[in-house]
């Protein structure tokens, strides 16, 4: 088996040095041709004439060539793939686990890749997405965690804390969407209204949220579209803003659509629809409600 | 080149080129010179058949490659039959009678 494995390999990396050693013969060819023709007696220019017309046209040659080449090759390629089937039927056991197990690691580093490259290589698609943290927090003698805060400790972090240049916040969960007679399952953020100014997004259509908007309770419905899902359920429609649908059989106005790009904070789930915090879980129950929201904050080096 | 052309026969190049190198190692030109002189000018192999031929014949292991100078000091590259080259010769040689002889008796039968 070995052998056949090289003679594949040498007909791939021989390709170019076969060409250059048909190009020297060829004229090689050619020269010791001329210099027959010369000896009788045709002038230096004359005989390079007549050798080529004696070869037949060089580029014709190495056509010709080429071509039992390539036949040869591709009968080579046939007869090494006849042989590497034949050989993975006669063992179906071990061609199974060989096959499952390059499937499985395929699939695994697909995956783990497409985690790696939204989270950590391609950065988001903000003003300057490196001045956005996550802020995090530990009680004494417990390891640091991820911050979830109320909603009344977010304003009270806004009112006191002068580090950053805003702080917003944002919550994730699946809502019911409903616009022209059809309901759909759709992934929301449930956002604070600086979440689109605090790092510099514009809308593609409408309008964004505005800071302080929709964090309060008894507020009119309104739902910012991610570009995406605008593309997708309204085909990319204009007149969208101003349509009234429901989210959780809630009435709601379409405001505007978020910057093409943009599916959220976490580049590894996709937003379809961005709502005001007062809609979602975090607020349900009233400002003192416990539930929580995670906190993000962007340090732009323009205090506001 | 007012010389008779006969069209090869499919299959007596090769024998012919095996049998062209069977003295002495040659390149292209000299093959096909060489070619012209043992079937005394009645035949004369066109490039574009000699080349491919040795090619075919050198993927097969038949003939070897080498470059160096010829006669008069030009690079060029020899063709030199191998072991399993000349063996070829003999089983080509062996044909061909075996085809004569079966061509001539059936073209003088009656």
């Amino acid at each position: 088996m070995p052998a056949r494995i090289v003679s594949l390999f040498r007909n791939f990396l021989r390709k170019d040095t076969v060409e250059q050693t048909l190009d020297d013969e060829l004229q090689s060819s050619v020269e010791l041709l001329a210099e027959e023709k010369m000896k009788e007696g045709y002038s230096p220019s004359a005989a390079r004439r007549q050798a080529l017309i004696e070869l037949g046209g060089v580029e014709q040659v190495k056509e010709e060539v080429r071509d039992i080449r390539l036949g040869r090759f591709l009968d080579n390629l046939a007869r090494d793939l006849r042989f590497a089937f034949r050989t993975l039927a006669k063992s179906p056991g071990l061609t199974a686990v060989v096959v499952i197990t390059l499937a499985l690691g395929i699939g695994v580093n697909t995956a783990i890749f497409g985690i790696v490259n939204g989270m950590l290589l391609r950065p988001l698609p903000v003003r300057a997405p490196e001045q956005i943290m996550f802020l995090a927090a530990g009680q004494q003698g417990a390891p640091l965690q991820t911050y979830t805060v109320s909603y009344l400790d977010l304003v009270d972090y806004r009112n006191q804390v002068s580090t950053f240049s805003d702080l917003f916040a944002y919550e994730i969960a699946l809502a019911g969407l409903s616009a022209d007679g059809r309901a759909e399952e759709i992934a929301a953020s449930y956002v604070t209204g600086n979440y689109f100014s605090a790092v510099g997004l514009r809308p593609t259509l409408g309008r964004l949220f505005l800071p302080g908007e929709g964090e309060k309770p008894g507020e009119a419905g309104m739902i910012v579209l991610g570009y995406s899902y605008w593309q997708k359920r309204f085909g990319g429609d204009p007149g969208v803003v101003g349509k009234q649908i429901l989210v959780d059989g809630k009435p709601a106005v379409i405001v505007g659509v978020g910057p093409k790009g943009f599916g959220g904070m976490d580049s590894v789930l996709e937003m379809d629809v961005y709502l005001p915090l007062n809609r979602g879980p975090a607020l349900d129950k009233g400002p003192t409600g416990t539930a929580t929201i995670a906190a993000s904050d962007s340090c732009a080096p323009t205090a506001d | 080149m007012g010389e008779k052309r006969t069209d090869l026969l499919r299959g007596t190049l090769d024998l012919l080129v095996l049998k062209a190198l069977s003295l002495e190692p040659l390149h292209g030109v000299g093959i096909s010179r060489r070619i012209t002189q043992i079937t005394k000018g009645a035949f004369q192999v066109s490039f574009g058949s000699l080349f491919p031929s040795l090619h075919r014949m050198e993927e097969r292991g038949w003939v070897e490659a080498e470059w160096r100078a010829s006669e008069n000091n030009r690079r060029a590259k020899y063709y030199r039959l191998t072991s399993s080259g000349r063996a070829q010769l003999k089983v080509e040689e062996r044909n061909w009678k075996q085809v004569v002889k079966i061509m001539t008796a059936a073209v003088e039968s009656a």
